[in-house]
């Protein structure tokens, strides 16, 4: 079933999919440096002043980069093995390589559509407890 | 020789893992986009009801000495928005033309599917460069 068409459409799907992976793994690597210096001058503005707020802006700042580059690396990771292992399985005719690359596409849309889903409940949840929090106001 | 080795290949019929893995993708590819696009139709409704009302709040807040900011918001929102329909028209056609090609053994529709899948990633690519840009601006205001 899967003849010409579908191996030339694959083949190029997979050369764009490996080059959004790098760029987006590159723009999470270069956004948490720029976090990282942010929060060494929030963290040496608080031992200059003593303010605790920004010594905490840093901590959670921190947090959420960790979490971050750790979701982007997972992500990358799928993506850019389907990108690498799609290519060589259609070069060299390898039918079981190209399952396993198709099964990490597929598991690189399962952590995207989780994380829509964890996010989506997080943010009504949050509505909901503001929208309590104004109410017994 | 090693051409018509590596054709038959793929003029198998297709084994029942990869055509399990196949429907995977179209499953969660399925399952973003219409996520997506209630999250769409949300945002269109509250900025229907308050978006101007938002906008204004915004523009107040980020204090910037620009004339037209306002203006600029708006623009900038509507070319985010439509990007934004792109990247789930392109993958909730990739999802259905999949699902349709793997159901009918259709080469022709599975191909078509990943041509959606290719300008899913195209966008996204896209958008990646342009956040990397920003990064890189702000990193080097820093340094």
């Amino acid at each position: 079933m899967l003849g010409h068409h579908t191996k030339t459409s694959i083949a190029s799907t997979a050369k764009i999919a490996g080059i959004s992976a790098v760029l987006s793994l590159a723009g999470a690597i270069v956004s948490a440096i720029v976090v990282f210096f942010q929060s060494g001058a929030a963290v040496s503005a608080s031992e200059r002043f003593g303010n605790k707020q920004d010594l905490n802006f840093a901590g959670s700042s921190l947090l959420t980069v960790f979490i971050s580059l750790l979701i982007n690396g997972l992500l990358f990771y799928h993506l850019f093995r389907f990108s690498r292992a799609s290519r060589t399985a259609l070069k060299h005719g390898h039918n079981i390589l190209l399952e396993s690359s198709l099964f990490n596409l597929a598991s690189y849309f399962k952590i995207c559509a989780l994380l829509l889903i964890l996010s989506v409940s997080l943010m009504a949840f949050a509505m909901v407890v503001i929208g309590l929090g104004g109410a017994i106001k | 020789m090693q051409e018509n080795e590596t054709d038959s290949i793929f003029e198998e019929t297709l084994s029942p893992e990869m055509k399990e893995t196949l429907f995977a993708v179209s499953k969660w590819t399925k399952y973003i986009s219409v996520i997506g696009f209630a999250i769409g139709a949300f945002v269109v409704i509250l900025m229907l009801f308050s978006g101007a009302a938002m906008f204004e709040k915004i523009v107040e807040m980020a204090n910037v000495p620009i004339e037209g900011f306002y203006g600029i918001l708006i623009a900038v929102f509507f070319i985010f928005f439509f990007f934004a329909a792109a990247i789930l028209f392109f993958l909730y056609k990739g999802s259905t033309l999949l699902q349709q090609g793997i159901q009918n053994n259709d080469d022709y529709l599975t191909a078509e599917a990943f041509v959606s899948l290719k300008r899913f990633f195209l966008i996204s690519a896209i958008f990646s460069a342009l956040s990397l840009i920003g990064n890189l601006s702000s990193l080097f205001n820093l340094l």
